[in-house]
């Protein structure tokens, strides 16, 4: 036993030589770190959580409608809008989001409508949205609509205590120049490429079916 | 198993803070303790550690807006460890063990200080950096690398990056294909079939089937033994079989919606998944024979004992 010492001893030299002292000395390690790494995301979480809540209090109290800084459309397809404070989906698009939102209507469909200034993965397509809200996402398809702009358009539902709920969804992200996306996909690349030049405006119309 | 360990180490040079450490009565107890704890109890305290990462994870996998195949990855990196709970390394590899406490304290530092997803992927190389330091040296890291990657919820992220990239790969080279019986042309990741303009959608990008094509692989060379060199050197032939799977499926249903809007009986949406599940099972079934093709490898080469 004695000789099995002074021959793991002489094998400490090396922190990553698999001797007795290394392992015990790297196994207190795990046991001394590891509950402290569990604990200072436990204390994380709580003050994010009072942080969060914080924000919530003072947000319901003030209230806040669209969260948006640019100029905004004042008609759709010839009908007046008017704007409206942002429901579940836009809250959901507003996430991290680092440009503007805004939500508005013409008293038939719900437009909202979101400007970056730089290429961003925050920039969800619509089907993440209402996929994460629990909608069934149909009907997908490309749309050659009255304006000759070509749209991404589908059909989302879901069950709710008052039946089914069906909502039409059409979108389509434009560059400062007017030109079109209708995937967030090749909109990031051609940005990111210099295809295309910012500020993009998405914009997602919902109409009820 | 101690005595076994003390004992069967190789020469080496002087080390004055072991012999201190080792002719201290109370650390050679505390430390025959430590040493002789089961295997599975630090691997529950590195988990336990990276309950951020579990938690956001988990988040995602329920909220829908992703698809929650990391399960599946989660599921066979469980089944792995289950397999070898008998032969768990008592004395685990040293550097992979250090690694993963590197990795446990960086996912704690980064939480909130860098996208989810990224914290999350270092979060999940530190745990499979864990377990492959208690695992058997003969299990190969590579593929135990590979499902921990793949248990990310990354899906609705490679959507957004290599989407367009590889819709506009599988346009172009379905575009050879069609030209032979129709008039096509590209645009984007769209086709003009026959004046017929037909989208080259994100279901059509390959991305879900790479994901099961490479868990496949994973969970392949897992289940035969392959060692990491043989593993790595089939992994192109998992992409290269992904692309034309994907290639083949996008033509046929390119071809028949081309055909079917002509006809006036457009193809119904279980036909379009039938191919679909069809052309997957195939690409699945060629990347597994692919793994499990010939003599199972030698073991990887890991640590000293197990």
């Amino acid at each position: 036993m004695n000789v099995a010492l002074s021959r793991s001893a002489k094998q400490g030299a090396d922190l990553f030589h698999n001797c007795f002292v290394n392992r015990v000395l790297h196994k207190m390690l795990w046991a001394a770190v590891l509950p402290l790494c569990a604990l200072w995301a436990v204390a994380q979480a709580t003050f994010d959580y009072t942080a969060r809540r914080a924000n919530q209090d003072h947000s319901t109290s003030a209230t806040a409608p669209s969260r948006s800084a640019t100029e905004l459309p004042v008609q759709w397809q010839g009908a007046p809008l008017r704007p409206l404070a942002l429901g579940e989906v836009e809250q959901r698009f507003a996430k991290h989001f680092p440009g503007t939102v805004a939500r508005m209507t013409d008293g038939k469909q719900v437009l909202v409508l979101r400007t970056v200034q730089s290429a961003t993965r925050m920039l969800h397509p619509a089907t993440d949205c209402y996929r994460g809200l629990g909608y069934r996402i149909h009907s997908e398809q490309l749309e050659m609509q009255a304006d000759q702009r070509r749209w991404r358009c589908f059909v989302a539902e879901r069950s709710t205590s008052n039946g089914k709920r069906a909502v039409r969804v059409c979108e389509r992200i434009e560059d400062a120049q007017r030109q079109g996306f209708t995937d967030t996909s090749a909109w990031y690349w051609a940005s990111v490429a210099g295809q295309s030049k910012g500020p993009w405006q998405a914009t997602t119309v919902a109409s009820p079916l | 198993m101690s005595l076994f360990a003390l004992s069967h180490l190789p020469q080496g040079t002087t080390a004055p803070r072991s012999s201190r450490l080792l002719s201290n009565p109370r650390f050679v107890r505390l430390g025959i303790a430590f040493d002789t704890a089961p295997s599975w109890c630090w691997m529950a305290l590195l988990a336990v550690a990276l309950w951020p990462t579990w938690w956001w994870m988990s988040q995602r996998m329920v909220d829908g807006s992703d698809d929650p195949l990391g399960l599946l990855a989660l599921a066979t990196l469980g089944l792995v460890l289950w397999h070898h709970r008998n032969s768990l390394r008592a004395a685990p590899r040293l550097g992979l063990q250090a690694t993963a406490l590197v990795g446990a304290i960086t996912t704690t530092a980064l939480h909130q200080q860098l996208p989810d997803l990224l914290v999350a992927l270092v979060g999940v190389m530190s745990l499979a950096a864990g377990l492959l330091a208690f695992l058997p040296a003969r299990v190969a890291t590579a593929p135990v690398l590979g499902l921990s990657v793949l248990a990310l919820p990354l899906l609705a992220s490679l959507q957004f990056y290599a989407g367009y990239p590889l819709r506009v790969v599988t346009a172009e080279l379905s575009r050879f294909w069609l030209m032979l019986s129709h008039t096509v042309e590209r645009t984007g990741s769209a086709l003009v079939v026959d004046g017929q303009l037909i989208m080259v959608d994100a279901p059509c990008s390959g991305v879900q089937m790479a994901w099961l094509g490479y868990f496949t692989a994973c969970a392949v060379a897992l289940a035969t033994g392959r060692n990491n060199p043989t593993f790595l050197l089939r992994l192109p032939v998992v992409s290269v079989l992904v692309l034309l799977g994907n290639v083949v499926r996008n033509t046929v249903l390119v071809t028949l919606q081309a055909t079917s809007t002509h006809s006036g009986t457009p193809l119904s949406t279980w036909g379009h998944e039938a191919i679909g599940l069809v052309v997957l099972a195939a690409v699945c079934s060629g990347i597994a024979w692919v793994m499990a093709y010939g003599p199972s490898g030698s073991p990887s080469v890991g640590g000293s004992t197990s």
